[in-house]
């Protein structure tokens, strides 16, 4: 779990930072597991976790239960957030990444998601207006993890910039080039399926 | 500037809502930006257009309750520390454990020891396993643990570890005594068997803490537990059968020794440990 670290950093960065929690009070009643203080937070996150796990996995009910059970391990790792600091929205979708992640592997043991093999070099022209929602997860499974994550969290999950370098504990400016780099790529793939249509 | 820069200030237009063709309008790469665009802007639709969540609040308010459940356990167990009179006792215990500790070279910083544990589960509620080990019950804090790893580098929820599965778990043991997991790995039953047979009387014993601690309070699970010990017991039978048709076989007796094999093809699991004894009688 070595690689599923959360990540770490100041106390105050992540007061800082926009998806910090807006005030030590606001942390107390979470670390108080106060009901009110979680369902605020399941209002702002689950949606987004949900969005995301379903970018990753394709499949809504699960995607259902990834952001369950991301909420769950907040609650029940709290106490660790407080002792490391981490931002708060990161800390959430750092949790669903690695949920997620455990998830795929646990169905690729079993069989479940074959990937085709498309080819990698096709052209950059196609898939500009695609719609088709199925198509689009079919696109996303040739993506490495981390390209995947950054478009589930950036246009699924609908993060900044900034939240998805906190969440996957990459600078800004890495971000952007895994963001550009990932849409080329789910570009050529598409079209490459396209083709073979 | 670069392309990676030039598309990020794009997509923050985008997500402000302005339509792509004013946005690539006049920009060095625009046709491959506008590919950017319209693909990052169908990625958005795709999101919004999923139905709407059948939520997990009901979830949710089970974790809080049973997370608070699991504090208020932890409490109990180190609540009597607040009493003025046992705090004192507490100190002086305290400071006889850290003589101890320093004088066996952990140095100063070190918080806990690290060790292993191996046994087989008799109770898993609210964040806190118990454990039959060769040296008694322990109770393990599984709170720094959600996935348990399992063979074959699959894993499990915490969650639905059951009594009677054999686990070997990972982690600190605190001065306070108490064992804090960092990882757990589920192990299958030929390793049970195999620590059954190092481990013989607390091995007889997890039936007994088996139905003291969950068979009077949920006859259910405990059907499944006693399916589960049933077949460990079918299986150790055939160990104690085995260890007796391999001493015949190391005697000299022919009969025992196809006996051991026919057994061995019938038992895989159970002669697992058994190999190079059977390859050296040319039994394999």
């Amino acid at each position: 779990m070595s690689s599923e670290r959360l990540l770490l950093v100041t106390e105050s960065d992540a007061l800082q930072s926009r998806w910090g929690l807006q005030s030590k009070d606001q942390f107390d009643r979470l670390a108080a597991l106060d009901e009110v203080a979680w369902q605020a937070v399941y209002d702002e996150y689950f949606i987004k976790l949900r969005n995301f796990a379903y970018a990753r996995t394709g499949d809504l009910s699960e995607a259902e239960d990834i952001a369950s059970e991301t909420m769950a391990g907040a609650v029940r790792g709290i106490r660790n957030y407080k002792d490391r600091g981490a931002p708060f929205g990161a800390w959430l979708f750092r949790i669903a990444r690695n949920t997620t992640v455990a998830y795929l592997r646990r169905k690729r043991r079993s069989g479940e998601t074959p990937l085709a093999d498309y080819d990698r070099e096709a052209p950059l022209d196609s898939s500009a207006g695609i719609e088709d929602r199925d198509e689009l997860m079919r696109g996303m499974k040739h993506l490495t993890e981390e390209q995947q994550t950054v478009i589930s969290l950036r246009f699924f999950a609908d993060c900044s910039v900034e939240e998805v370098s906190r969440a996957m504990g990459k600078s800004a400016g890495a971000v952007k080039v895994m963001q550009q780099r990932a849409l080329a790529s789910l570009r050529r793939h598409l079209a490459a399926m396209e083709r073979t249509v | 500037m670069k392309y990676h820069d030039l598309l990020q200030e794009c997509l923050e237009r985008l997500r402000r809502g302005e339509p792509v063709d004013s946005i690539v309008a006049g920009r060095p790469q625009k046709a491959q930006l506008r590919q950017d665009l319209m693909l990052a802007a169908s990625s958005k639709r795709a999101a919004d257009s999923l139905p709407a969540s059948t939520g997990a609040r009901a979830r949710l308010v089970f974790e809080l309750r049973a997370e608070r459940q699991r504090r208020e356990s932890q409490r109990g167990v180190s609540g009597w520390l607040r009493a003025p009179a046992l705090a004192l006792a507490a100190v002086a215990v305290a400071a006889v454990l850290v003589f101890v500790a320093l004088s066996a070279g952990y140095g100063p910083g070190g918080t806990a020891e690290a060790s292993t544990l191996e046994g087989v589960v008799v109770e898993n509620t609210d964040g806190v396993l118990t454990l039959q080990t060769d040296d008694g019950l322990q109770q393990v804090d599984v709170g720094r643990v959600s996935i348990v790893s399992a063979q074959g580098g699959a894993s499990v929820d915490l969650a639905s570890v059951e009594p009677g599965q054999f686990l070997v778990v990972r982690g600190d043991r605190a001065r306070s005594g108490v064992f804090e997991a960092r990882r757990i790995e589920l192990r299958e039953l030929a390793q049970l068997l195999s620590w059954c047979e190092r481990n013989a009387d607390p091995c007889k014993r997890v039936e007994a803490a088996l139905a003291a601690r969950v068979c009077a309070q949920e006859p259910e699970t405990c059907q499944n537990i006693r399916t589960r010990l049933a077949e460990l017991r079918r299986k150790l039978g055939a160990i104690d059968r085995l260890r007796d048709l391999k001493n015949r076989c190391d005697a000299g007796e022919q009969t025992a020794c196809r006996e051991t094999q026919s057994l061995c093809r019938a038992n895989v699991e159970a002669c697992k440990n058994m190999r190079d004894w059977l390859r050296s009688k040319r039994l394999q």
